[in-house]
């Protein structure tokens, strides 16, 4: 006989035993961003949300970059939500051959 | 040893249910990419499944579907954190996960994205379209 079972059910995961949580007007969840890298000269790179444009930061190494892109973003975020202002969200600028790009989920 | 390898998606679908069958296989019924509502805002009657494929899992990981709409970036739903771990970074590890129903704001284009501990390691698109009701009904 063949056995045509080739992988395996993840351990400890119950499909109906995963809750979830439901975003509302009172308490979001957070929001999804591009994070886009561009190498500078000096070894360092520049970090931009590609769907919201003017937040751009920056840091030594990609780590520093995302970490400081991410609390640029929390930053605009939350100053939209406090002021009841819209998130001008704009189409995700195209990713330059050179850019390094990361999908990040930020909770607010 | 510990490495820090980031898991790799080999699969990730939304179906309308997912059997596992006596020897463990899993049966993916009526998958889709697009849904269909009459009006808006709506919700989504579920459930519905995610099958999720995975390679390259070395020691824990922590995974986490999350439910996005893309015209605005904002995040709809979120599973609870869900741990997984293998020894064997070859090893394929399957998940079948039941999703209750969701919010639909507006007819456009959805993500179900998979994130392993903060990375993104690949996504599912969803697009949901207005049907009028004779279309509902030719249906």
């Amino acid at each position: 006989m063949i056995e045509t079972r080739k992988t395996v059910a993840a351990e400890n995961v119950k499909a109906k035993g995963i809750a979830w949580r439901s975003a509302t007007p009172q308490e979001p969840i957070g929001y999804c961003f591009d994070a886009r890298l561009m190498p500078d000269e000096t070894g360092g790179y520049t970090a931009y949300v590609a769907q919201l444009r003017g937040i751009v930061s920056e840091g030594d190494d990609a780590e520093s970059a995302i970490k400081n892109i991410i609390e640029a973003f929390q930053v605009a975020i939350e100053t939209y939500l406090e002021e009841g202002m819209p998130i001008p969200w704009s189409e995700a600028r195209p990713r330059q051959s050179d850019e390094l790009s990361f999908r990040v989920a930020v909770n607010v | 040893m510990t490495t820090n390898s980031t898991p790799v998606l080999q699969a990730l679908l939304l179906a309308d249910h997912i059997y596992t069958d006596q020897s463990g296989k899993r049966v993916i019924c009526g998958t889709f990419s697009k849904i269909f509502a009459p009006e808006f805002p709506s919700v989504f009657n579920g459930p519905v499944w995610a099958f999720i494929l995975l390679t390259d899992v070395v020691g824990k990981v922590v995974l986490q579907l999350r439910f996005v709409h893309l015209s605005d970036n904002q995040i709809l739903m979120e599973s609870t954190p869900i741990e997984i771990k293998s020894d064997d970074p070859l090893q394929a590890l399957d998940i079948a996960l039941q999703i209750p129903g969701f919010p639909l704001p507006e007819a456009g284009v959805y993500s179900f994205e998979c994130y392993a501990d903060t990375t993104m390691i690949g996504s599912v698109r969803l697009q949901v379209m207005k049907v009028h009701s004779q279309e509902s009904a030719d249906d």
